[in-house]
């Protein structure tokens, strides 16, 4: 019962935001959500970190048709993921404080709704149950983006929309036609993840037309888009700098891993003969990405556009390590989902911080900002240096990881990803250079001369507050990772070493059914 | 062969007759009061009695195999009791969507309910027959009263020119319909469909598929298959609302059902010329349905052009269960129209609701800030719109799913992908009314007027209900429809 | 009687195929509105001369018998075009369809 607690609390949670009075709406989502974060923390107690299998399993059928059941379980790839979500649900509420004016209770609403889709989206282990939740992940977020957002929020809103559903219509035709593949080789038709792992899948090498390839390309398309990917990509930075910052938040910080979680639930167990073969075009895409979005990065003149091409360059990495299909690369790229998660989040709420103040994210009206809001300027320093992969932070883990298992896969692709990081280093620092050190820019020397008095205040309690966790967690990942890998090292081992006859068994402990 | 009237005739026919004679009720009490109309309500009452009591009457009738009545012509199976209770159910909300419909002209009620209610009769014959003659007896019953219903509104011209468009084109589809039913009777020498099945073998192959195919493209035209599709834009646009609702879901539905029947005839077509011609006019339909819609500003019309492309995926089905041999097509087809009836009436229903005075075009424009002045009839139409656009967890997603699940089956991929394709294309104009109603702000300071008719208002909250029970629980639905396959 | 072995019954629903197809250009392409309704009613006859003609061929009634309601359908069917007709037209002068102009698009 507990997994189905967490997935659907939200729901309730929500309903109870419509009927709280209007000042209250913010505490009290505040409070709800930080019950559902330690309600997720029970989730130490029942895991059990040695054994790769799915735990906390809970099956009731369904469509029993179809074979469609509500099946739900956890296991060490999910659980991070799981965890995270929770986690930043209180961070996200208290962040955006003051910056949701109107229609607070909807958006508040509309919070909940996405942390069950997204809860459900790591839970399900039925697979026309995750493609709802994936789909339905999409409408709270496209509502976010268009009603709260920027001023080209519908565009974005919608572009964000239909890009990610024709992608994911794609991955409906192949989960249909597993489907029907379970019906035939199992006997009964099985809409379940355990059972597709299950299948033989022919595979022609070299061909196009033939089941396996196909249906790689089909949930390739899907993730790629989601995660985002290049040439999938064009619809993030638009929709990350239309969005709320609350919205960008999630957005970067976990709605974007549903696409590699996909890859690792999907693509690499289910299709191991394509992923071996296609491999190393993936990576060389991830590699792109790499590069790619590092360039765009620099030269941009919108703060937020550049953090939005920071995570496409981000994720290349995460792509490049997941199909290295070594055990390196498979710990860093889930490693390196989580730093994402956390240095890119971070990014987006210091940027809403000063965004809140002054209205603007233009590079060049900035400018010397750390003579007047000190204390922020370490913070975004320290968020820096984990997305450059500092040593120290949890970025450098996550990375080192990657590279090491891209090299030993493919030593060209390894190099130009390391030649990455540079580029990393470089579009971050010098928009770090650009606005806090260098000339003084409009706000600043607006402050000083008194007619921009109010704007530039440094950062309060509360944005403290809100940081706070994010700036612990960089330190603390980066210096034990171990605390954190350990949780799902057995699973990652699990995935690597069987990955060709992959199977996921179901815990043997007693349930509570 | 023995002519005669056998009991079981009769009672077969019972609830054609009752509803029958319950039709003209209201209009007789006019006459003989001297051309004057009863309240409304009465009328109402007597045309809603109507319908319940035929309906009552067929769902009381015990079925558990399939009989047949009046020298063949006409039969009566478990399938054909539920598809029939769904017409029934879906006459009913059309009635409570007329029911003081400012788009209605009040002198004029009790000739609306004997249309729609000869209508109904028709689509019940339609949906009784074994034989071409008494199929095609069926389709003018319902089409007739249907192609007066659309032009009965009062003094406005555009209803008027609607009805004669409809009119036109309807008679030129019937008359096609009859070229087929001529040809297939030429071909096998009778026009009984159970006759015709097991008549299959010794016939001029030829013969039968030109007439087969004649007879389909007269149903094309029925539910608007392109490139027969060209009169449904206009009279959608032009009829009464509640009219046009009954066309969407009613006169869709009952075609459907029908040729869900026929596929065993369908089959008897030479495959290899006529597959091919089948399944271009289902990808032309979903695209061109789908891109012209996404041109619309007006509601109606996006609505009609959205009618087209939901026409060309129940057709995708229908290929598949041409194809195939599963009653799991015909799961597919019969909970899609369950999901898309339900979804089409309530959003129409939605659309009464708005409509000040007849003929007022909900335009996109005025949708603007919807939400912030009826939040629940704007979330009630979102959930309408995500379901036709079939984003989960609404109906319209399932329905979607097993449709497209039942063409897999037959392996026909192609048609699946491009369906998808378009179903990604429609997402953009589903969501722009929810954009307008919940992202835009209103320009003028006028509150929305709303319709607050009880009647009307029901409907909407009966279907927003249905849409998501079909949703989240649409096994129960399914096993029902299969039981009756058997 | 004229000795009629000549004329079979491929030669009777050509016939029927042409008059169907001139009934259909009718429809399709006339603008009075008149001529369209008889256009209508020539369609649905030519199909009343192809069910008798297969009606002979097959030495059965039946397509005989059809005939005569389609016929009775043909002329409710009449009918009601005429009242549409009417009401339509009421206002215009005449009865072409140039003049629809309201429904567009």
């Amino acid at each position: 019962m507990f997994l189905t607690g967490l997935i659907f609390l939200p729901i309730v949670f929500a309903a109870v935001v419509l009927l709280l009075p209007q000042s209250k709406v913010r505490v009290g989502s505040l409070l709800m959500a930080i019950v559902h974060f330690v309600y997720s923390l029970c989730l130490f107690q029942m895991f059990d970190k040695t054994t790769a299998a799915l735990q906390l399993v809970e099956k009731h059928e369904w469509i029993s048709f179809f074979g469609i059941n509500y099946f739900v379980g956890i296991d060490g790839i999910s659980f991070w993921l799981v965890l995270m979500t929770t986690f930043f649900a209180p961070i996200v509420i208290l962040g955006s404080w003051h910056s949701i004016e109107k229609k607070e209770k909807t958006f508040h609403f509309a919070l909940f709704l996405l942390q069950t889709f997204m809860l459900g989206t790591f839970l399900s282990i039925d697979s026309i149950m995750f493609y709802i939740f994936f789909e339905a992940s999409l409408l709270p977020m496209y509502l976010m983006i268009g009603v709260w957002g920027g001023t080209r929020r519908i565009y974005a809103a919608m572009k964000f929309f239909i890009y990610t559903m024709a992608g994911s219509l794609l991955m409906l035709v192949a989960i249909l036609a597993l489907i029907f593949m379970t019906a035939e080789q199992l006997g009964a038709p099985s809409a379940s993840m355990i059972d597709f792992y299950k299948l033989q899948i022919p595979f022609v090498a070299g061909e196009v037309l033939n089941p396996q390839t196909l249906m790689f390309l089909a949930f390739f398309i899907a993730f790629a888009i989601k995660v985002p990917m290049f040439p999938v990509h064009t619809w993030l930075p638009d929709a990350h700098v239309e969005a709320p910052t609350p919205g960008s938040v999630i957005l970067a910080a976990i709605m974007l891993k549903m696409g590699t979680y996909g890859f690792m639930r999907f693509v690499i167990p289910l299709f191991p003969e394509a992923t071996n073969y296609y491999g190393w075009f993936v990576m060389l895409l991830g590699v792109v990405g790499i590069v790619y979005g590092a360039l765009v990065a620099m030269v941009q003149p919108d703060i937020k556009k550049l953090v939005a091409y920071s995570s496409v360059s981000h994720m290349g990495y995460v792509v490049l390590g997941l199909f290295a299909l070594n055990i390196y690369g498979t710990t860093g790229a889930l490693y390196q989902m989580l730093n994402h998660g956390v240095s890119t989040g971070a990014l987006f709420l210091l940027v809403g911080i000063i965004y809140e103040r002054t209205h603007t994210r233009e590079i060049k009206s900035y400018g010397g900002l750390a003579a007047a809001m000190p204390i922020y300027t370490i913070l975004f320093l320290i968020v820096t240096m984990s997305s450059i992969a500092v040593p120290g932070t949890n970025g450098f883990v996550g990375e080192f990881y990657i590279l090491m298992g891209g090299f030993l896969k493919n030593k060209a692709l390894g190099s130009i990803a390391a030649l990455g990081v540079i580029l990393g280093a470089a579009y971050m620092l010098w928009m770090v250079k650009k606005v806090f050190f260098g000339p003084e820019g409009e706000y600043v020397k607006g402050a000083k001369e008194g007619t921009y008095n109010e704007a530039l205040k440094d950062v309060s309690l509360r944005e403290t507050i809100v940081l706070a966790p994010l700036i612990i967690l960089i330190f603390w990942m980066g210096i034990f990772p171990n605390h954190f890998l350990s949780w799902s090292q057995s699973s990652l081992d699990h995935l690597v070493k069987t990955q060709l006859d992959y199977e996921l068994p179901i815990a043997q402990k007693a349930e509570q059914e | 062969m023995e002519l005669g009237i056998y009991l079981q005739d009769i009672s077969l026919t019972i609830p054609l007759m009752v509803l029958f004679v319950l039709s003209l009720l209201p209009v007789t009490v006019k006459i003989f009061s001297g051309n004057v109309e009863q309240k409304p309500l009465f009328t109402f009452l007597q045309a809603a009695f109507a319908v319940i009591l035929t309906g009552v009457l067929i769902v009381l009738r015990n079925t558990t195999e399939v009989v047949y009545a009046f020298n063949n012509t006409i039969v009566f199976s478990p399938y054909i009791k539920l598809t029939t209770i769904i017409l029934v159910l879906s006459t009913l909300f059309t009635l409570f969507l007329g029911y003081r419909s400012p788009s209605i002209p009040k002198n004029q009620y009790s000739e609306h309910v004997f249309l729609l209610l000869s209508a109904l009769l028709g689509m019940l014959v339609l949906n009784y027959s074994n034989d071409l003659l008494i199929t095609f007896i069926g389709i003018e019953l319902l089409s007739l009263p249907l192609y007066v219903l659309v032009g009965l509104s009062g003094n406005s011209v555009v209803p008027k020119e609607a009805s004669f468009k409809y009119f036109v084109l309807g008679s030129f589809a019937s008359a096609f319909l009859l070229f087929g039913i001529a040809f297939i009777f030429g071909a096998t020498q009778t026009t009984e469909i159970t006759k015709i099945l097991s008549a299959s073998d010794q016939v001029d192959k030829n013969l039968l598929t030109i007439g087969i195919m004649a007879f389909l493209v007269g149903m094309f035209f029925k539910v608007a298959l392109v490139p027969f599709h060209s009169w449904l834009p206009d009279v959608y646009q032009g009829s009464p609302t509640p009219m046009t609702a009954f066309m969407a879901t009613t006169v869709k539905l009952v075609i459907f059902v029908f040729l869900l029947g026929f596929v065993d005839v369908i089959r008897l077509m030479d495959m290899n010329v006529a597959l091919y011609t089948l399944q271009w006019v289902a990808i032309l339909t979903m695209f061109l349905g789908n891109m012209v819609a996404l041109k619309q500003s007006s509601l109606k019309r996006m609505l009609a052009y959205s009618s087209i492309s939901h026409s060309g995926y129940l057709f995708v089905g229908l290929i598949s269960a041409v194809l195939g041999t599963g009653e799991f097509s015909y799961q597919g087809i019969l909970f899609y129209l369950l999901t898309y009836m339900f979804t089409i009436m309530g959003l129409f229903a939605l659309m009464c609701v708005y409509e000040k005075k007849e003929g007022e075009d909900l335009n996109l424009d005025t949708l603007k800030g919807l939400a912030k002045d009826h939040p629940w009839l704007a979330l009630a139409m979102s959930i309408f719109l995500l379901s036709l656009a079939g984003i989960p967890p609404t109906g319209g997603f399932f329905a979607k799913v097993f449709l497209f699940s039942s063409a897999i089956q037959v392996e026909q991929y192609w048609l699946v992908i491009w369906g998808m394709m378009s179903s990604a294309i429609a997402v953009y104009y589903y969501l722009k009314p929810v954009v307008y109603m919940y992202m835009k702000d209103k320009e003028s300071s006028e509150i929305f007027v709303k319709n607050e008719s009880v009647s009307t208002l029901s409907i909407v909250y009966l279907s927003v209900i249905m849409v998501l029970v079909l949703g989240v629980f649409s096994q129960p639905f399914l096993t029902r429809i299969l039981k009756t396959l058997i | 009687m004229l000795e009629l072995s000549n004329i079979t019954l491929g030669h009777f629903i050509l016939l029927s195929c042409v008059l169907f197809t001139i009934g259909m250009v009718g429809v399709l392409v006339r603008r009075n509105v008149i001529v369209i309704l008889m256009s209508i009613e020539l369609m649905l006859n030519a199909v009343n001369l192809a069910f008798v003609a297969f009606s002979r061929h097959h030495n059965l009634a039946d397509g005989q018998v059809i005939v005569f309601f389609v016929m009775a359908i043909a002329a409710a069917e009449a009918a009601i075009g005429l009242a549409i007709a009417i009401s339509v037209f009421r206002k215009f002068n005449g009865v072409e369809i140039r003049l629809f102009e309201n429904l567009k698009g």
